[in-house]
């Protein structure tokens, strides 16, 4: 009988859409969350919105849209940090099988390098502009993020097993 | 592209589910603490404050669940049904920039204000007239500009009368009713004498409910609102010495009496008729559309009905 040989899986440089939709599915997440926690208060706030639009102005003239932003901002970086941390994946991630990684251990400030541009401040906030440009521009479609903190997200592709020799 | 291994798998869910009941205690505790800063307090995160508004032409129900237009008092009454309904909210305000319209939806709006156990507070902006003075008068008090017009307790009918066009083209009306004033007010014909007498009747009935309405929400004596209407419009400045309005004044003199009254700190929230679906869409060349065939169609003939009369406030 035949033997097949496997190799080890390779590594590969993320590729755009997955990491796209797997940030979609952070947000998501974070999204239902903060929903869950806070749906009620919004729900008093935007008594008869029939509308997206009507929604949107109650919650400005209620000064709670750039509360909620904040909050939401907050969570997203705390979710991140939490997970990527310590698995080098945050569910959208482990979802799309994608991986963080870089040269050495990758510690909390370089975590946190990766995350700037979810700090809901003035100068991080431009990292919103920057970050898809360096994304498009660069080698391995790297964020801003990835480059401040020297990782990568990179995917592992098994290799198809090679035929036996005869 | 490089041969590595990929991290080792560690047991990733119970983890996974920590971090997510963390994050919507964090939420929680967030959302109280940005409450705080805000200065709003728990109960009042929607507001204590019901603004309901009374814009535009005030009728029965939307003219169809496509298209929209002045105040529905359907909408309205459901509205104020709402607030009042909702323990947080401790006054309403009704916001008025209407001309009047329907006597039957001025007095459902006005009905359902008299119904509420909460502050009531008219708030007359540009034009608060006929119909919609009505509604006004139907609150706890009543705030206007000194510019705003208000007033106009009176009644008008009308209808165009076609029997002279139709004439001029040699169309004839062909008359067949079962009910000798079956198609009293058709614009196909002349009215008779006694069926501008008997319009009258109706025109002076509702009148005198106007009357009786406006006297007995303003406590104010019968034949003092009687001579007041002619369907004559006020000034703001001159409603007040009328006593057909309560103060003079704006958004700010209308919070300052809530507070006053209600010993509270205003948080207004905005009740908001439903929209049609081509208001959300801001489909405001197919309003305008609307309004000329509507114009159009209604000077011939509404559709189903032998009379084009219609009353309005």
């Amino acid at each position: 009988m035949a033997r097949k040989k496997t190799n080890a899986p390779i590594e590969t440089p993320a590729l755009l859409w997955k990491r796209a939709l797997a940030f979609l599915i952070d947000m998501a997440i974070v999204y239902v969350i903060v929903f869950l926690a806070i749906g009620d208060q919004l729900s008093a706030i935007v008594p008869d919105a029939s509308s997206f639009s009507d929604a949107y102005s109650a919650l400005s003239e209620s000064s709670l849209l750039g509360a909620f932003s904040v909050i939401y901002s907050f969570l997203l970086l705390i979710y991140f940090l939490l997970l990527e941390r310590r698995f080098g994946q945050s569910i959208g991630k482990m979802i799309m099988k994608l991986h963080i990684i870089g040269d050495g251990e990758i510690g909390f400030w370089r975590h946190v390098g990766r995350l700037l541009f979810l700090i809901p401040l003035f100068p991080f906030m431009l990292l919103w502009f920057a970050e898809p440009i360096t994304l498009l521009l660069t080698e391995n479609n790297k964020r801003l993020g990835d480059l401040i903190s020297r990782t990568r997200v990179v995917e592992y592709q098994e290799l198809s097993p090679l035929p036996a020799n005869p | 592209m490089e041969q590595t291994t990929p991290p080792k798998p560690k047991r990733k869910w119970p983890y996974v589910v920590f971090v997510l009941v963390l994050l919507w205690l964090l939420a929680m505790v967030f959302s109280s603490f940005a409450s705080l800063f805000l200065g709003i307090e728990g109960d009042t995160l929607g507001g204590n404050v019901a603004l309901i508004p009374v814009k535009g032409v005030i009728m029965g129900d939307s003219t169809s669940g496509f298209f929209s237009e002045g105040a529905s008092s359907e909408e309205i009454v459901r509205l104020i049904e709402k607030a009042n309904e909702n323990p947080s909210i401790k006054a309403i305000i009704i916001e008025i920039n209407s001309p009047g319209g329907s006597p039957v939806a001025s007095d459902e709006i006005t009905q359902a204000l008299k119904r509420t156990n909460k502050t009531t507070v008219a708030w007359i902006r540009e034009i608060g007239t006929s119909g919609g003075y009505w509604v006004a008068s139907g609150t706890d008090h009543i705030i206007a500009n000194r510019m705003s017009i208000t007033g106009s307790i009176g009644v008008i009918a009308s209808y165009l009368d076609f029997s002279g066009f139709i004439e001029r083209y040699n169309v004839s009306y062909e008359r067949m009713v079962a009910g000798k004033y079956k198609d009293i007010g058709s614009p196909f014909r002349e009215l008779t004498s006694e069926e501008r007498a008997l319009f009258q009747n109706v025109l002076d009935d509702l009148r005198d409910e106007f009357i009786d309405e406006v006297a007995a929400n303003r406590e104010m004596p019968r034949k003092d609102v009687e001579k007041l209407a002619t369907g004559l419009f006020f000034l703001g400045k001159d409603a007040k010495e009328m006593g057909l309005i309560d103060e003079l004044g704006g958004e700010q003199e209308v919070i300052a009496y809530i507070e006053e009254k209600e010993g509270i700190t205003v948080h207004i929230v905005k009740y908001k008729p439903r929209e049609g679906l081509l208001d959300v869409l801001g489909g405001a060349f197919a309003g305008q559309s609307f309004h000329i065939g509507q114009g159009i169609g209604d000077a011939i003939v509404e559709k189903g009905k032998a009379s084009t009369v219609q009353f309005s406030t």
